[in-house]
């Protein structure tokens, strides 16, 4: 193993005392700012997180139940605590809003899920929309619904060019096209995006509105995920640093006019009275920022697979010996990589 | 260096968000302070005032409510500011506001401020605003009648024929105008203070605290002010 290791006692410490706190993935220093570490998720984080979901014959969320319902959020809270009974270390995700967990994974590094899982969280997206769909906006619906789908179908072609990149004799044209590809499908959700939080800002909302931008983000955050793994496939990791320094831009732009507040106070928009209108944005709230402060934590977690590209470069580790060695990893859901 | 710009940005946009919201609650907790005041302030009125007088009872409940949305106004104000130098205090490697992190910051400012529901109230307000000024400007504001009354309904008439009908009718009568005029200051409070019916993103006093609070917090990261 290159510079990856389990993650130290003292880290989970640092991080439940305040010393550290972890943005993205990187855990910093609080006084100082500084980088400490990175954390990597491995191929041992879904096997838990999938035993967690259904551990004592009672399955705690499924992809079905994906979205922002006052349910999830509970739900969400359920997954963090048992993580952090079933591996001390993943107790470093207690202040990590998880919220996106089932459909775009925790976003802890590069992404290591194979084809199976990806094309899972993208099918259960799918679906999900389907059933948002159904209670919004029914003029554009069948018209937004279909461009999704073709687009959902370009993203799962391109997953399983990446999933199979190993494989492959001329690697390095095939996962320039699929990441060019995903970053395209990621531009055109976005549009999908902007255009919804415009539409949004024009009346009243529901939630159901809501839950459609979270899983326009889930699906946005994925195409991200794929593409940056594509490029650390054939160690373009200057070209991933720079794209996902972009895109962690273009996100925050995305999420920037929204806020908890002003999207609770949509949902509130149509009550009559003083009363009822404090009752509706109030029980709106906490979906809300469930949203919002998940396309924060998306920024956070593009911005620090930025960083560390840049470390990776510091340290001369190729990216494909990274993938290696995150994929070899059999016993430890998380490891660190000391910053440089 | 981005990375240090976005997590400046990530900040700012929290303690945005955190002010917003706490300014939304406040108010709402506030209201039914308000109202029974409007309420009192309707019961004491003479019959004169309540047949003839509708437009010092408007101007005095007027006077009522941004009297007290000045009260919030304050309170909205100690709370950013002091939540605001915390995050100052906590942002990444504590960065220098000279620094080239800071411009790409303020570069993204004027999108973070352009906040939906809040636009209308953003572009009324003086962009100059300060923590130190915001009070007295949007006081000015508010006294400028930015957000209109419509004049009293008050069903003076019914009270005109009752006077001439016999005392029994008349406080029948007196009575169901109060009550008529307290329900609609009321709305009228829900209106001003929440924009209740009106459209989204359409003024009102929640919005135009949101407004300066922003603007004031955007200026004090700038170093404008």
């Amino acid at each position: 193993m290159i510079l990856l290791r389990a993650v130290p006692p003292e880290l989970v410490q640092g991080v439940a005392s305040g010393l550290y706190k972890v943005t993205g993935s990187v855990v910093r220093d609080v006084a100082s700012g500084r980088g400490i570490a990175f954390l990597q998720e491995t191929g041992m984080l879904q096997t838990i997180l999938n035993s967690v979901m259904t551990s004592g014959g009672n399955p705690i969320v499924g992809f079905a139940n994906l979205g922002l319902g006052a349910a999830s959020v509970i739900q969400n809270q359920q997954i963090k605590s048992r993580l952090a009974e079933v591996q001390s270390s993943l107790a470093l995700l207690q202040n990590l809003q998880i919220g996106t967990l089932v459909v775009s994974g925790l976003g802890l590094g590069v992404s290591v899920a194979g084809f199976a899982v990806m094309l899972k969280r993208l099918k259960g997206i799918e679906v999900h929309l389907g059933t948002i769909e159904a209670k919004i906006d029914h003029v554009t619906k069948d018209r937004r619904s279909d461009d999704i789908r073709m687009i959902f179908a370009d993203v799962g072609t391109q997953l399983d060019t990446v999933d199979t990149l190993s494989g492959r004799s001329n690697k390095v044209s095939i996962a320039e096209a699929a990441e060019q590809s995903l970053a395209t499908s990621a531009g055109r959700l976005e549009s999908h995006f902007q255009q919804k939080s415009d539409t949004m800002q024009l009346g009243a909302i529901t939630t159901a509105d809501m839950d459609l931008l979270w899983s326009l983000a889930a699906a946005i955050r994925l195409c991200h995920e794929a593409g940056l793994r594509a490029l650390y496939s054939i160690d373009e990791l200057e070209a991933a640093k720079q794209l996902a320094e972009r895109r962690a831009q273009r996100f925050l732009n995305l999420s920037q006019a929204l806020t908890p507040d002003s999207l609770a106070r949509l949902c509130a928009q149509s009550a009559q009275d003083a009363v009822s209108y404090a009752e509706a944005r109030r029980l709106a709230l906490p979906q809300a920022e469930v949203l919002v402060h998940g396309l924060r934590d998306s920024v956070a977690s593009i911005s620090s697979q930025s960083e560390l590209a840049q470390n990776l470069i510091a340290n001369q580790i190729s990216g494909p010996a990274y993938l290696k060695d995150i994929a070899d990893e059999k016993e430890e859901p998380l490891l660190i990589l000391p910053t440089a | 260096m981005n990375f240090q710009a976005i997590a400046a940005q990530l900040e700012f946009l929290a303690w945005r968000d955190a002010q917003l919201a706490a300014i939304s609650s406040q108010l709402e907790k506030a209201l039914p302070a308000l109202l029974d005041e409007l309420a009192e302030h309707v019961e004491s009125a003479s019959i004169v005032n309540l047949v003839r007088s509708t437009i010092a009872l408007k101007s005095s409940a007027e006077a009522i409510i941004q009297r007290w949305c000045a009260d919030q106004l304050v309170k909205a104000l100690g709370r950013a500011e002091a939540d605001l130098d915390q995050t100052l205090l906590q942002l990444p490697g504590k960065v220098n506001l000279d620094n080239d992190v800071w411009e790409q910051v303020t570069k993204a400012l004027p999108a973070i401020a352009g906040v939906g529901l809040i636009g209308a109230s953003l572009a009324a307000i003086p962009t100059v605003i300060s923590f130190a000024t915001v009070s007295t400007s949007v006081l000015a504001f508010w006294g400028t009648s930015a957000i209109s009354w419509p004049l009293f309904a008050l069903g003076a008439a019914g009270i005109g024929v009752a006077t001439l009908t016999g005392s029994q009718s008349l406080k029948f009568a007196k009575d169901k105008a109060r009550q008529k005029l307290c329900l609609r200051l009321h709305r009228e409070a829900g209106r001003q203070v929440f924009g209740i019916g009106e459209k989204p993103g359409a003024r009102c006093m929640l919005s135009d605290i949101q407004a300066a609070i922003v603007q004031a917090g955007r200026n004090r990261i700038q170093g404008a002010i």
